[in-house]
């Protein structure tokens, strides 16, 4: 198979990958922030439990409600992107490349139904929330669709990145170029 | 024709709830329809997390589930009504409160739960949440003097805050680990539940009708699976359902009294709340109901009816 | 049968290449509307990526994992060896050892096996090939001692089993201090077994002097501040299991920060691959839910449990093909990914046979440990043929011999379980 000089377009594919990336690096900037804000509140949690006996009220749910669910939703697709969603890959070692991307390609395929179907009643569901104003009962009303729009963001983002990916590994393997870039094989190139 | 209903819940198998209710349900039901309706049960969050079971039923996934209104409080935000501190004051008058806001003119399944697709099986509310600490000091329990106490949030929260003690959020499964080292101090529990954690031996105090919280619970069946069912099945289903929570109800009942013997009896201190303390409790918990309804009001929710409707079949049990 | 089908078509997709985690999520979604409708698959999709990520308990794992990337950029990891070194490296085999002592120390402080290959790789390989170690040797050290983090607290693995198996994470932590030390000393021992049988294959080291010695232990300083964060914490109280690894993570920060190693850009990139990790294990936890629901309702674990409660046999024959079937599964797969997958069906068999879930958590660890280094996917082989530059085949070589002792510590441990379950008895 020939690597490389299929000009146009890869390049066409690379500027949809781009375009997908500029979103997932914002989401991903996010998703690192909540992860470091995990960390000083449930820390800053116990600190003002142990020596001040005033516990945060408020950070159980808003570490369970949002953080986990940014870190986890904006992460997603970016994660996707650099191959970081392990992957059993003893036989793909052992596949020349137009075969890797025909199984590249049924791998994206079913995996595009699901997070598609996925997508459509994430959508519904956090539209719904919005429109009801659905919030915990507490002392602080945390409105739900927030988080529930985390979820719809960051599955279309990997949705994008799925079609796209599918796409690429259908029209890799129809013209036996490579489109779109095949996972690493363990132990042969460098891991995310 | 043969009929196969999915249940739903969270409990582990060996639960009292499941020992005296769901069991002797399903077994009853399938004997006095001639084995025509039978069960499949999945407990143990087998089909799906506590706070999922609503949906659940909506799915079709299950046909029945337990559905617990303070793990989906977004959802459903009116049926705290009965989780309010100073409401009921044993597991079966709970109830029977419930149950009757759960008939079909009762007042929370016109308001909630029939927009939500789903109606009553039985129900199961928990007996008055009381103070349990970890020290041997009798609990005063309107000034807990700053003991950090393992709340599950919500109006609890605020009736802790209001005792003088600090709620502390905590996992179920790091409740006995925090508790042994001191993490916490105290936690907010009803007698039942005490046990099935097993911390008796970790507590030393206690109290004793301060009726802090309770939790309703209830089996609902989805609109859907209801329909589908012949009128006698039905029936069977309803009388079997009313008996199913009159059994698990005045087990526990029995329970709770027995059990506070037995505590005592191992050296714990359980401090019976006056008619004093219990004025005092009552102006409390008044002020938060009051706070609660307001914050549903403000949101667009009949909180304040809910409220209304809650003492009203209250008042006719009493 | 259809759970039968449904496995299968979960290897066919699994060979495909497709991620775990959208494996079992096509499976399950697949065998959903296959059992039910559509109606049911879309509840589930519409509950299950948020009710699995919307949790509390679930902190430790992206806070452990940060945990391990500040260590690493504090600079603590890549001094653990050089201390070792100065204290050990006289004795024959002594860098070896020493890789193995800073394999136990890395996983004292941190939660992630392939992270600790990848540091201890840096830096004792080429020290041990500069003093003509045989490569096979140094590589397999530095492989296996690299899967000492995931047994001895913190671990991310632990943490996932308690949470899957609904066990007390405190004493599956706890649980895991005296086999991690088995572990280390059967590592030490294999090496000084192949150094017995053909001196050759390593070199002394030189000495050092007590001024150097006692330089070293400079180090013990920040070792104490990570230990005292997490072990510590949970010990005494001040903290849940789940918080610890939040002040766990907050102190490596301060030590990179007081070592003067702390950018912004460094921070962000180390939290950022710690998201990385944190979704990739996530995924696999969400499309083990979906599998899950599925699998649940064609009731095969009830008919597997009712099937081996008839059968009438040792439940130590069982725990042997159990343990046997982990060590072959390790071989084809990542570790949290077949804990995931096999924990929900399994334990019901386990707690039926009358085992302990935290012994069992224990021992599955160990042995999914075993499936990081033997091939054909051996994630930390492969880690440590990046840094090392040595032919795959080479370090497996290596590690064969691992492979055998680890065998020998498991047999120990079922044939004395208290090794696991003293010490969390002694918390309370
Ligand atoms: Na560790
Ligand atoms: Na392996």
């Amino acid at each position: 198979m020939r690597e490389g000089d299929s000009g146009r377009g890869r390049r066409v594919f690379a500027v949809l990958d781009l375009t997908i990336h500029s979103v997932e690096r914002v989401l991903r900037f996010i998703g690192a922030c909540m992860m470091l804000a995990v960390m000083v509140i449930v820390a800053g949690d116990v600190f003002a439990r142990y020596f001040f006996n005033a516990p945060f009220s408020w950070s159980y749910d808003l570490i369970s409600i949002y953080l986990m669910v940014g870190i986890f939703f904006f992460f997603l697709s970016d994660t996707f992107r650099y191959h970081g969603h392990v992957a059993v890959d003893i036989v793909q070692n052992r596949l020349g490349r137009r075969a890797r991307h025909a199984s590249q390609f049924v791998a994206g395929a079913v995996s595009c139904v699901v997070f598609g179907l996925a997508l459509w009643v994430g959508v519904g569901r956090a539209w719904s929330s919005y429109v009801v104003g659905e919030a915990l009962a507490g002392a602080i009303a945390w409105p739900m669709w927030v988080a529930l729009s985390f979820v719809p963001l960051g599955i279309s983002l990997l949705f994008l990145r799925l079609v796209l990916a599918t796409l690429g590994h259908a029209v890799s393997f129809a013209l036996e170029r490579d489109f779109a870039p095949l996972p690493p094989l363990a132990g042969t190139e460098e891991a995310p | 024709q043969q009929i196969t209903l999915r249940v739903a819940d969270n409990l582990p198998a060996t639960h009292f709830l499941a020992e005296h209710g769901t069991t002797y349900f399903m077994e009853e039901v399938t004997k006095r329809t001639d084995g025509r309706v039978t069960f499949e049960y999945y407990p143990s969050q087998q089909l799906g997390k506590s706070k999922d079971m609503l949906t659940i039923l909506q799915s079709g996934l299950a046909d029945i589930a337990l559905v617990v209104p303070s793990y989906m409080s977004e959802k459903l935000p009116l049926s705290g009504v009965i989780d309010l501190p100073g409401g009921t004051s044993t597991s079966c008058q709970g109830g029977k409160v419930y149950s009757e806001l759960l008939e079909q003119d009762g007042w929370l399944a016109k308001n909630e739960f029939s927009k939500a697709g789903a109606r009553k099986v039985f129900v199961y509310v928990n007996p008055p949440y009381e103070m349990f600490l970890a020290s041997g000091d009798t609990p005063n329990v309107l000034d807990l003097g700053g003991a950090k106490v393992r709340s599950v949030g919500g109006a609890l929260d605020l009736v802790v805050r209001e005792l003088n003690g600090v709620p502390v959020r905590l996992a179920a499964p790091e409740i006995r680990e925090s508790l042994s080292r001191g993490t916490v101090d105290g936690i907010v529990f009803p007698v039942p539940t005490v046990k099935s954690y097993k911390l008796q031996d970790l507590i030393k105090s206690g109290t004793r009708g301060a009726k802090l919280a309770t939790v309703a619970t209830g089996y609902m069946i989805s609109d859907a699976a209801w329909a589908k069912l012949p009128a006698d099945v039905q029936a069977v289903i309803e009388a079997v359902g009313d008996e199913a929570m009159q059994r698990v109800c005045a087990h526990v009942d029995k329970d709770v009294a027995a059990t506070f013997e037995t505590f005592e009896q191992a050296g714990i201190t359980i401090a019976d709340v006056s008619a004093q303390e219990q004025q005092v409790l009552q102006d409390v918990f008044a002020k938060v109901r009051e706070d609660w309804a307001k914050g549903l009001d403000a949101r667009g929710l009949p909180g304040s009816d809910a409220l209304v409707a809650f003492n009203d079949v209250l008042a006719a049990t009493n | 049968m259809l759970a039968a089908a449904g496995f299968l078509l979960l290897v066919v997709l699994l060979a495909l290449g497709t991620p775990v985690g959208f494996s079992l999520a096509v499976v399950g979604t697949a065998g959903l509307w296959w059992i039910g409708n559509l109606d049911i698959v879309l509840g589930v999709l519409k509950t299950a990526p948020l009710s699995t990520v919307s949790s509390y308990e679930l902190i430790a794992v992206p806070m452990f994992i940060l945990m391990a990337e500040f260590v690493i950029l504090s600079g603590v990891a890549n001094s653990l060896f050089s201390a070792a070194a100065t204290w050990v490296g006289r004795v024959p085999g002594g860098l070896a050892i020493a890789t193995s002592l800073a394999g136990a120390g890395f996983g004292a402080i941190s939660g992630s096996s392939t992270a600790a290959a990848a540091t201890l790789s840096a830096t004792s390989i080429p020290a041990m090939l500069e003093r003509g170690y045989e490569p096979r040797l140094a590589c397999g050290v530095v492989a296996v001692s690299g899967t000492l983090a995931m047994l001895i607290p913190p671990s991310v693995a632990l943490v996932i089993y308690g949470i899957i198996a609904d066990v007390d994470i405190g004493a599956l932590l706890i649980g895991g201090i005296i086999p991690g030390i088995i572990v280390t000393f059967a590592i030490v021992a294999t090496i000084l077994t192949l150094i017995w049988r053909d001196p050759s294959r390593a070199q002394r080291s030189r000495a050092y002097t007590m001024r150097e010695k006692l330089a070293s232990l400079r180090i013990v300083g920040p070792m104490l501040v990570l230990l005292f964060s997490v072990t510590g914490v949970i010990y005494t109280g001040i903290a849940t299991p789940t918080e610890a690894s939040g002040i766990g993570a907050l102190g490596a920060f301060a030590i990179a920060l007081g070592a003067g190693r702390v950018r912004p850009a460094l921070v962000l990139q180390a939290a950022t691959r710690a998201g990385h990790a944190t979704c990739m294990i996530m995924m696999i936890i969400m499309g083990a839910h979906i599998f899950g629901y599925f699998f649940t309702l064609t009731q095969t674990t009830q008919m597997l449990v009712a099937w081996v409660a008839a059968l009438d046999v040792t439940p130590y024959l069982i725990m042997a093909l159990i343990i046997l079937g982990y060590l072959v599964l390790g071989c084809l797969m990542d570790q949290i990914a077949i804990l995931i997958l096999t924990v929900p069906i399994l334990l019901p068999v386990i707690i039926d046979l009358g085992f302990d879930p935290v012994w069992f958590g224990v021992l599955v660890i160990i042995t999914a440990e075993v499936g990081l280094i033997t091939p054909p996917v051996g994630l930390n082989v492969f880690v440590v043929a990046r840094y090392a530059k040595q032919p795959i085949g080479e370090i497996f070589a290596g590690v064969w011999p691992h492979v055998v002792a680890h065998i020998l510590v498991i047999a120990l441990l079922v044939a004395l379980p208290q090794l696991v379950l003293w010490l969390p008895s002694t918390m309370r």
